[in-house]
């Protein structure tokens, strides 16, 4: 059967994007540029699987399912990337005021 | 109570009905749990005071979502060979984006999209100036993201004005 090949295809595939978000993950230097690996790859990953489980799938229904938990999915991982960068750069930004204020502080003297 | 929160009440039970219909796969018996939790849903909504400003337009949708579908394609296989490639030639940086969207469900669906498109990804939102994460150094337009922002103003109807980019107040204006 071509469907149930080209199933496999897509399924393959997203295991693919699966690894390469896993491998971005370990491998990039920072937490900014490890979301862009975890939000993108992870996402096309499972838009994969589901594209090849709505092949395997008989009821539009079901269809409808599987695409709804791609799309909450999707929308978790957008919102949550926002917030966790958001937060790390906060962070950051409040570091580096601590670390200038340290160094205002011990520069002064005779 | 004027057409608009009750249009947004309707639109509101629809879309949760039919979720629950999806998730249910259709049982009746299943709509003793699911009505009441519609109603919640609805009533929260309303509770939580101004209801959305505006909807998606449906033929929006349509010219949407394949510019969607293959922006989100193009930038995962862009990540993935990044992240695969053994030298990983990446150069991250920070770039600032002046919003011409104004604030609402617009703007949320902008920001969140940004984070699809290949090698940005949206980091903070500071005074209608939104923190853009870059896996490949500044480039010097944001050609990607007012591409991305001009779209997402025709999804829901809202005309971009076009304003220069070093002047420091742009804005928009609904159609």
């Amino acid at each position: 059967m071509s469907l149930e090949f080209l199933s496999v295809l897509l399924a393959t595939a997203g295991v693919l994007f699966f690894f390469a978000g896993a491998m971005g993950l370990l491998r990039f230097p920072d937490v900014y540029s490890r979301l862009h690996a975890l939000t993108k790859a992870d996402n096309l990953g499972l838009g994969l699987i589901v594209a090849a489980g709505i092949l395997q799938l008989p009821s539009p229904a079901q269809w409808l399912k599987l695409i709804l938990i791609w799309l909450m999915v999707m929308l978790s991982g957008a919102v949550t990337c926002h917030l966790v960068a958001r937060r790390a750069r906060r962070i950051d930004s409040h570091l580096d005021k601590t670390f200038e204020s340290d160094l205002q502080q011990k520069e002064p003297g005779p | 109570m004027n057409r608009h929160i009750a249009s947004s009440i309707v639109s509101t039970a629809l879309l949760s009905g039919f979720i629950w219909w999806i998730l249910s796969d259709g049982v009746w018996a299943s709509w003793i749990i699911g009505l009441p939790t519609i109603l919640l849903i609805v009533g929260w909504n309303l509770n939580q005071g101004t209801p959305s400003q505006s909807l998606p337009r449906f033929f929006g949708l349509l010219e949407f979502l394949p510019y969607f579908l293959w922006e989100s394609l193009r930038g995962g296989i862009d990540v993935a060979r990044l992240a695969l490639a053994p030298n990983m030639p990446i150069d991250p940086c920070f770039t600032v984006y002046d919003l011409r969207l104004p604030k609402g469900p617009a703007q949320r669906v902008f920001i969140n999209t940004v984070s699809l498109l290949p090698g940005t990804l949206s980091a903070d939102l500071l005074r209608e100036k939104l923190i853009v994460h870059r896996l490949r150094g500044a480039p010097d337009d944001d050609q990607d993201l007012r591409e991305c922002e001009q779209r997402v103003a025709r999804l829901y109807g809202l005309t971009l004005t076009d304003a220069d980019p070093s002047q420091s107040n742009p804005g928009a204006s609904w159609s």
